[in-house]
């Protein structure tokens, strides 16, 4: 089963030129060193943070990730119901971890999608969007967007699902879990997905704790770390669901633990719809004492973490945000060294960096002579060559 | 600026453990909701401290905030001890002007470009971390000039009502 | 009309530029290829090279670091193109308008505007655009040519 295409259509992936994000050193076909800038995203939020009111704010924080856009914000409205010492309605809590959860399954679809496109399978590209469509659709119905969802506020949530829809969302999640799992199928018993990412990219668990990275990408280096159950929040603690860990360390370990979280995801939903409990949407809240708290939460690729602290007034003094890409991106460095360049591409896709972090992606330069090597698009066109030299390889 | 001595009787059985390795760094120990606890120690000892919590008690650096305040830069160093369900914030303090302090890079390889971006945006210098340059303001931004400084306006900013 | 405008209408190739935005309108824009949209059956083409390219998607609010940038690869594609603004920020900045990091001289079409002043410059606003914004923005703007 699993119909497989491999006609490789060419790369769509939008590339920028010339930008440099990671500059790699190469020696002949291998990764010497690594060298970080970023800047071209930076927008100063944390600075806007402090001259805006508490609940403009919301808005604000939703737009720093557009894939994690349902975490930020419950991250922020956790830490300020800290500070107030507001209680949520049990109701609210259910509605954040339903749509914390479609949010959870649309990114890693996303990420599965996208890490096909650079192993040059735009097939598994095609499929992974397709089927994660529905789930958009939900989360339009739910909190009226697909995207920026701006449900969650300080006390609460702003919309409730209506009863009727209940059953429209179980269906969807009966219909998309047949589709996961052919998916998953076709991800994790190709024979030449297993030679492009079993044993590439691989981050030791003594590295993986030296750079303190979280989510799936520790995960799969055998640290079963989730802020979902170390330091539940919402619904979590309400509902039966497994950390998923793998020991694996490579690529593939971290694509396994991705999909099989959907799975993990599809069951929460399935068991919020059914608990959840009638009752008020909102604790109001009338100001914000002095005071400083933390909110953390499980975002699809990591923990989100925001320290706010206020003195009373309508602003927070400051606001610090500290997405999990911020974290998780410099272990590439550990990763890619020793690498030769075709695996670059997917060891770097492995940590799932924000799309737009990606995207303007690395250069490989000379160690040697400082000299341009490759490009992010060759460095792209040798992985999706990588996979046909392998396939053309087994076939012959 | 004169700092207290002073220990409160704390709940969470995570504290009494630290406080048996490095009682002696820690000025206070604050617990104010369940499984948030913040310690103050002076700038001296942050080294210490961290090496004990992210070495020897298993916990993981989640970021470092700064923070500045009137006469000096607040520095909250965050640590996670997910096995314990607890974070625990150490915070210390680097006086202005030019604020200074150890950084902890040579311990902790997490730490490296959490304490650049500080280092850009709040203007406190980490001695003797690895690479201490320029992360995350554009190539051409001015030296010297911090965004989350509080001497930092910014000529857009509008207030609004 | 000239032959060159002509077989831009017919199948315009983008190219997609993010100055520094959060992601959204780009995934959108990704989504655009995806089988529900599937904007290739228009002969619209994501291309991986300005140089190839008749059109640009640009999102951001084109932070300081980023201007110099966009205002390469504007002058590396083809004339004619168009330049398509896509979302709130692109447009405006919207809520980012007065953040540190932007740019000086302005937002997207500023940028652009410097480099050359007859630039042809198409907005789609919107937080993120849907999909279908997106493609009546793109239907529009070949029509209006």
């Amino acid at each position: 089963m699993g119909y497989r295409t491999l006609i490789p259509i060419g790369p769509y992936h939008p590339l920028q030129e010339e930008a440099e994000f990671f500059q790699l050193y190469v020696e002949g076909e291998t990764v010497v060193d690594m060298e970080w800038r970023t800047s071209y995203n930076h927008r100063g939020i944390e600075q806007l943070c402090t001259k805006r009111t508490f609940d403009q704010v919301l808005f604000v924080v939703e737009r720093v990730c557009g894939i994690c856009s349902a975490s930020h914000p419950l991250a922020y409205v956790q830490a300020v119901e800290e500070i107030a010492g507001v209680e949520v309605p049990e109701r609210a809590l259910y509605l954040r971890t339903i749509v914390n959860e479609l949010e959870r399954i649309h990114s890693h679809m996303l990420w599965v999608g996208l890490a096909g496109h650079f192993l040059g399978y735009n097939t598994v590209f095609m499929w992974a969007w397709k089927y994660r469509e529905p789930v958009l659709d939900l989360l339009e119905l739910t909190t009226g967007s697909r995207i920026n969802y701006a449900n969650t506020k300080v006390g609460g949530v702003r919309r409730d699902i209506a009863n009727e829809h209940k059953p429209y969302i179980l269906k969807v999640m009966d219909e998309f879990e047949p589709k996961l799992e052919m998916l998953t199928k076709a991800v994790l018993d190709d024979y030449i997905l297993h030679l492009r990412t079993k044993n590439v990219g691989i981050l030791s668990k003594e590295e993986a704790k030296k750079y303190c990275v979280t989510g799936p990408t520790v995960r799969a280096s055998d640290i079963p770390i989730d802020v979902r159950r170390d330091d539940p929040y919402a619904a979590y603690d309400r509902v039966e669901w497994d950390v998923i860990t793998d020991d694996g360390c490579d690529v593939f370990g971290k694509a396994k633990v991705r999909l099989l979280e959907c799975f993990e995801s599809v069951k929460i939903i399935r068991q919020c719809v059914k608990q959840m409990p009638e009752g008020p949407l909102e604790t109001p809240v009338k100001d914000i004492p002095a005071g400083e708290a933390i909110g953390h939460v499980e975002a699809p690729r990591g923990e989100t973490f925001h320290y706010v602290r206020s003195d009373g007034g309508p602003n927070p003094v400051r606001h610090k945000i500290r997405a999990p890409s911020f974290v998780n991106v410099p272990s590439f460095k550990a990763t890619c060294v020793g690498q030769p360049v075709a695996d670059v591409t997917i060891a770097l896709a492995a940590v799932d960096p924000c799309y737009s972090c990606t995207e303007r992606l690395a250069v490989a330069v000379d160690a040697t002579t400082k000299k341009l090597r490759y490009t992010f698009e060759d460095l792209l066109r040798l992985s999706q060559e990588k996979t046909e030299r392998l396939r053309k390889g087994k076939e012959a | 600026m004169v700092r207290s001595m002073e220990t409160i009787a704390t709940g969470h059985p995570l504290v009494q453990r630290i406080l048996d390795r490095v009682g002696r760094c820690i000025e206070r120990v604050r617990e104010d909701r369940p499984n948030r606890v913040f310690l103050e120690i002076a700038p001296a000892h942050n080294l210490e401290v961290a090496r004990v919590l992210f070495w020897d008690l298993g916990a993981r650096l989640a970021t470092i905030s700064g923070v500045d305040l009137r006469d000096s830069v607040e520095i909250n160093y965050h640590f996670c001890f997910d096995a314990e369900h607890c974070v625990v914030t150490v915070k210390t303090w680097a006086d202005k002007p030019d604020p200074h302090i150890e950084s902890l890079a040579p311990i902790i390889t997490g730490a490296q470009w959490v304490e650049r971006e500080i280092n850009d945006l709040i203007g406190c210098t980490f001695d003797h971390h690895p690479g201490l340059t320029r992360l995350i303001l554009a190539d051409d931004w001015p030296e010297g000039v911090h965004p989350l400084s509080r001497e930092y306006q910014c000529p857009l900013n509008r207030e609004y009502p | 009309m000239s032959w060159k405008l002509w077989a831009l209408k017919k199948s315009p190739w983008v190219y997609h530029v993010n100055t520094g935005a959060c992601n959204n309108c780009d995934i959108e824009v990704l989504e655009l290829l995806t089988p529900r949209f599937d904007v290739e059956r228009f002969g619209v083409m994501l291309v991986g090279s300005p140089r190839h390219a008749d059109a640009l998607l640009v999102s951001g609010i084109c932070t300081r670091q980023a201007a110099p940038r966009l205002q390469e690869v504007y002058r590396q594609t083809p004339k004619p193109c168009v330049v398509f603004c896509i979302g709130a920020c692109a447009c405006s900045r919207g809520i980012f308008h007065d953040a540190y990091h932007t740019s000086p001289v302005g937002p997207v079409d500023e940028v652009i505007k410097q480099v050359d002043p007859n630039a042809i410059i198409m907005y789609i606003p919107g937080c993120p655009p849907k999909p279908e914004a997106m493609i009546l923005g793109v239907v529009k703007a070949l029509n209006a040519l």
